[in-house]
């Protein structure tokens, strides 16, 4: 796995956050809008990259990945149950 | 704190010894953990200038004469001779925060919790990464042969209260995904006894950067048969985010959040409970079992305990402190060293329970006795929300006790 960690660096001084959201969830956030943040979509070219390397480690804790997950809870289930509605989970991403 | 993480504190004391006796020392996090290192250094004759704290309700406060002050104060602090020691896992946040305040100084991790964090994207440290996850693969291989067509559920914290979340739910998630057979493994002998509590019948434990490098694993294989079972541990669960926005009790954040369950899913009793053989000894009906004691909350005023020792005591009670290691009896009360799974049989002879809010309360959550959960007054890690407000317990008396604060018979 070759890794641009040059990109990835430069994307974490550039942006306050940087968002990685399964493309399973695209249509769902697409009224995700964020400034300072970099919202990169999984499974799309270099992201899947970026996203192997995030399961390898943490390599920063302004990341975060949005899922639809199977091995580990997910912010997502809560909208899957109804604890939290669609703008309250968007909301929770944005912070 | 736990024995792995305090020898590993002491040993790395010792090798920055005569660095850290020469300087002016900060600490990081007002954390358990963090006043076990002010002892330390109070022991050597080090007194730290300050502890650092994100948590503006923790800043004003002081640890034997150590104040909590703001991460900016530091800025403070001479460059040259200051230097901040940190024991929590939130070490890579907490180096890049010093780093961001343009802090200068020397940054050491004196115990390493958290094998998951490493803020840098260095080849050298991605390299070390990937084999720590080639590692954890091997791990993962060695158990799913070990337990083969069970569904594995990793459980990364040591924390009695995070298992017993975990376990009551477990059954209904399991039978969401079509499982019947199931192993649990966790990081400490107790947490494996509260889960055979809950009826599990393959346990282990693991050695706690095994159990991580595994859990890593689960991670990047995303295999179907394996589980982390836990709200906010390892890095990659982000439950947390939306308690900033809404409380969402622990108990919800377990059942609909970590499991995905409806939101009317009902948690399971644990029902593997043995016999305490000398119940005998403990007057029926008229005995109190102190529980002052808790990992990861900070006492409560002694105060209050000696009124409660006072009230029972005056009415005739027998009054035991549930001791576990080298905890020692409240004055007045005699130790009670029992195991967990006996722990039932002990508070229904007793009558009454009353304990700092810790995972001991959940796993005694349905003894058929008087019981009292005590919350002293501290926000749930750094959102807005009271501990009393995330996980008060039904079927208890739940108790804040913020300052002043007087017990009544």
């Amino acid at each position: 796995m070759k890794i641009d960690a040059k990109q990835l660096q430069q994307w974490l001084q550039e942006y306050e956050k940087i968002v990685i959201v399964d493309v399973t969830l695209l249509k769902r956030l697409s009224q995700l809008k964020l400034e300072n943040e970099k919202v990169v979509y999984a499974q799309e070219g270099q992201s899947e990259e970026i996203v192997d390397l995030y399961r390898t480690y943490e390599f920063s804790d302004r990341v975060i990945y949005v899922s639809k997950e199977s091995n580990y809870g997910t912010l997502y289930n809560y909208v899957k149950t109804g604890v939290l509605s669609e703008e309250e989970f968007l909301d929770s991403i944005r912070g | 704190m736990e024995k792995l993480y305090y020898e590993e504190m002491i040993e790395n004391l010792a090798k920055y010894e005569l660095k850290i006796c020469g300087a002016q020392v900060y600490l990081f996090g007002h954390c358990e953990a963090t006043l076990a290192l002010a002892d330390l250094l109070l022991d050597m004759g080090v007194s730290p200038v300050s502890i650092l704290d994100n948590s503006a309700e923790k800043q004003g406060k002081d640890y034997k004469g150590i104040p909590v002050l703001s991460p900016e104060s530091i800025l403070k602090a001479d460059g040259k001779k200051a230097m901040v020691l940190i024991v929590t896992r939130f070490y890579e946040a907490m180096n890049a925060q010093l780093r961001n305040l343009g802090f200068k100084g020397e940054i050491i991790k004196l115990a390493d919790y958290n094998t998951f964090a490493e803020y840098s994207l260095s080849e050298e440290t991605i390299n070390r990464k990937q084999q720590r996850l080639e590692h954890g693969k091997e791990l993962l291989n060695g158990l799913k042969t070990k337990y083969k067509g069970a569904f594995l559920v990793f459980c990364p914290h040591n924390a009695l209260g995070d298992i017993c979340f975990a376990m009551s739910f477990l059954p209904a998630f399991l039978k969401s995904r079509g499982y019947k057979e199931y192993a649990v493994f966790t990081p400490s002998k107790a947490c494996a006894d509260v889960a055979v509590i809950y009826g599990a019948e393959y346990v282990e434990v693991m050695e706690q950067k095994k159990l991580e490098a595994t859990i890593q694993a689960v991670i990047y294989t995303q295999d179907e048969s394996c589980f982390i079972a836990h709200h906010d541990r390892p890095y990659i669960v982000n439950l947390h985010k939306a308690l900033y926005k809404k409380l969402i009790p622990l108990e919800t954040v377990y059942k609909c959040g970590v499991y995905g369950l409806p939101k009317e899913t009902k948690p399971i009793e644990p029902t593997c409970w043995e016999k305490y053989e000398k119940l005998d000894l403990i007057p029926e009906g008229k005995t109190v079992i102190l529980s002052p004691y808790a990992k990861s909350v900070a006492p409560i005023d002694e105060q209050i305990w000696t009124d409660i020792i006072n009230d029972y005591g005056s009415r005739g009670y027998k009054i035991y402190t549930n001791v576990v290691g080298n905890e020692k009896p409240l004055p007045r009360t005699e130790g009670l060293s029992a195991k967990l799974n006996e722990m039932r049989s002990i508070l229904e002879r007793a009558g009454t329970f009353i304990g700092i809010r810790s995972g001991l309360c959940d796993v005694v959550r349905y003894a058929k006795c008087k019981k009292m959960a005590i919350y002293p007054d501290y926000n749930y890690c750094d959102t807005k929300w009271k501990a009393i407000d995330m996980y008060s317990i039904d079927g208890f008396e739940n108790i804040a006790v913020c300052e002043g604060y007087k017990w009544k018979r």
